[in-house]
């Protein structure tokens, strides 16, 4: 079975705490959804900084939505189309973009095993 | 004594007409370039990377310029210094991270290509706040700049390599990224020019990016004349960037001989130095010499900019950063699993605010938190917009200080939320895409030191040209030259 665990234990879990009180164990958690590791003095900063800077902007939770803002945007939004055609020669940029990876074996960047087969 | 510097206030169509008649050439163009940064570069720390190249490159611009061959090359032969997140082939494009401290650019930025093919010499990659988050140039992973006007303080950032760059007379002009400030600050801090476009007017490919809604590239120079050329060269449409704009999208922004400048009174009171406010009347005594009206005017929605700022921006920092994986470029760190990986490659690669400002986006947008954040945040901005139509019905200019302090010393914004509130008046105007010029207003006095200041005049979208007059009437003219 293909299973991806740490994605569904993030996803399953809820965030907690209150905007002015963040726990130690709420950093850990964003820490995880933002892919990062902190060290126990970042949590902890973290930890007092974030509720801090969080309860600054909550002025914007003043602000209520009227008719006006039904109006369409001022700034023009369209799409852009360009030919489906090929820009570049075959090969042009791979030895390049390949010396930058981390880990290759050939023309293939290598990453570690994302497949489960135990669960 | 050494000869006078060439550079050091030059403009660069004085330096053009040097190359034209022969007495100053690219060549020792370049060369007063690098001479200034070993002279000055080991204490100011301006410069990431010094290119070798470029004394090639200021040949073949000598030789040109004795062929006479010259034609569609504004920029031809001057030096110019490029923000460490923009690409250039074959440069290390660092963005002031450890992240991508080995990380060489595999094409050229579409501002760098036009750039070269204007004629201007690249010699150097400036010093940044780690992926531009900051206004000190402290949250480099490769040491802070120094403001050349007092050492004992930061130049500004994020783009404070740049400005610093262009204000110890190393090159005459330098690019920058502004999201929220980060070419305004900086420019104000160092006592030069500075301008944010209107979004969508310069292209966005080759930059890394940062608040996607936000970031533009723009001049930082010691004239306005000079902004204006380096911007003409720049910016236009580019099949690479689907959000760049063509010259008739917004309505057509007159230039006029006399302009009402609206002063967002209110707005003045958050937090701004009394000797700033000093300055400021000051100069709006001057506009009104020079014929031109100014009012009052009211921004409610402006004062709520900084709190939709940094909220929007982080929420689009975390999205734009999550391709810093350790997989396919940048720093990857060792671990016994693709999470591991992913994981301790990020807590190794990114700094200390990147990593703030990753988490606080991440928690913007969080199920649960998404509306009472991110939603409201962007109806602030739709609502910002709303009063910036209305208020430029009746006013031509927008006018306010670039900064509310002169540049401070370093390590005295400890405090990330303080740092913030640096970027009061020139977070608006990332929020609401709109055109902003910073150039200096005067100088205030911090005991012994005279400190620059800016001016910020602020344009509807498309106001370009507005801006340009304008400060060549009210900085430029009045310069000894």
């Amino acid at each position: 079975m293909l299973l991806f665990k740490w994605f569904l234990y993030f996803a399953q879990r809820p965030l907690g705490g209150m905007l002015t009180s963040m726990k130690k164990d709420d950093i850990v958690h964003l820490a995880g959804l933002a892919r990062i590791r902190l060290s126990d003095s970042e949590l902890d900063e973290y930890a007092k900084e974030l509720p801090a800077i969080l309860e600054y902007v909550q002025d914007v939770s003043e602000v209520a939505a009227d008719e006006k803002d039904q109006a369409p945007e001022l700034t023009p939004r369209f799409n852009v189309f360009r030919q489906d055609e090929v820009t570049n020669k075959p090969d042009q940029f791979t030895a390049d973009i390949l010396a930058e990876m981390p880990h290759t074996e050939g023309r293939y960047m290598k990453v570690k095993k994302i497949i489960d087969q135990s669960s | 004594m050494n000869k006078e510097n060439k550079i050091q206030k030059s403009t660069i169509l004085d330096l053009r007409a040097k190359f034209v008649a022969g007495d100053f050439t690219p060549t020792d163009a370049v060369a007063e370039a690098f001479k200034t940064i070993e002279e000055k570069d080991g204490s100011i720390h301006a410069f990431l990377a010094v290119y070798e190249d470029a004394k090639a490159e200021a040949k073949a611009a000598t030789k040109a310029y004795a062929n006479s061959e010259t034609e569609n090359k504004p920029l031809l032969g001057v030096p110019i210094a490029i923000k460490n997140n923009i690409l250039i082939k074959g440069k290390k494009a660092t963005a002031g991270s450890k992240m991508l401290e080995n990380y060489t650019a595999v094409y050229n930025a579409t501002i760098v290509e036009r750039l070269k093919n204007a004629g201007a010499i690249i010699v150097g990659a400036t010093n940044m706040d780690e992926f531009a988050m900051g206004g000190s140039t402290e949250n480099s992973a490769f040491g802070v700049t120094k403001n050349p006007v007092d050492e004992t303080r930061v130049p500004g950032g994020s783009s404070g390599g740049s400005a610093a760059a262009v204000a110890m007379g190393a090159v005459p002009m330098a690019i920058g990224t502004d999201t929220g400030g980060s070419i305004r600050q900086p420019a104000s801090y160092c006592g030069i020019v500075g301008f944010k476009p209107t979004y969508g007017a310069v292209p966005r490919y080759g930059i890394i990016a940062m608040g996607s809604s936000l970031d533009q590239a723009g001049p930082l120079t010691n004239t306005v004349a000079d902004a204006e050329l380096i911007h003409n060269v720049i910016s236009g449409l580019d099949e690479k960037d689907a959000t760049t704009i063509v010259p008739d999208t917004y309505r057509e922004v007159e230039v006029k001989k006399k302009n009402v400048f609206g002063v967002p009174r209110s707005f003045l009171q958050s937090g701004v130095d009394a000797s700033i406010l000093e300055t400021f009347e000051n100069h709006i005594k001057l506009l009104k010499e020079a014929g031109h009206e100014v009012v009052d005017i009211e921004l409610p929605f402006f004062e709520k900019g900084l709190s939709a700022y940094y909220i929007v921006m982080p929420a689009e920092v975390s999205s734009n950063l999550a391709r810093f994986d350790g997989m396919r470029y940048g720093h990857s760190a060792d671990g016994n699993d693709l999470l591991d990986v992913y994981e301790k490659s990020r807590a190794e690669g990114f700094g200390e605010e990147v990593k703030r400002r990753i988490l606080l986006g991440t928690y913007v947008l969080s199920s649960g938190y998404y509306d009472a954040y991110y939603g409201k945040a962007e109806l602030v901005r739709k609502k910002m917009r709303q009063e910036l139509a209305e208020v430029f019905a009746k006013v031509d200019i927008i006018l306010t200080p670039t900064t509310p302090t002169p540049a401070f010393k370093f390590g005295e914004q400890s405090d990330a939320l303080a740092m913030y509130k640096q970027d009061v008046f020139t977070v608006p105007v990332n929020l609401t895409g709109v055109p902003a010029l910073t150039f200096p207003m005067g100088n205030v006095a911090e005991g012994e030191i005279e400190l620059p200041v800016g001016v910020q005049y602020i344009a509807p979208h498309g106001g370009e040209d507005r801006l340009f007059a304008l400060g060549k009437e009210m900085y430029d003219s009045k310069l000894d030259s």
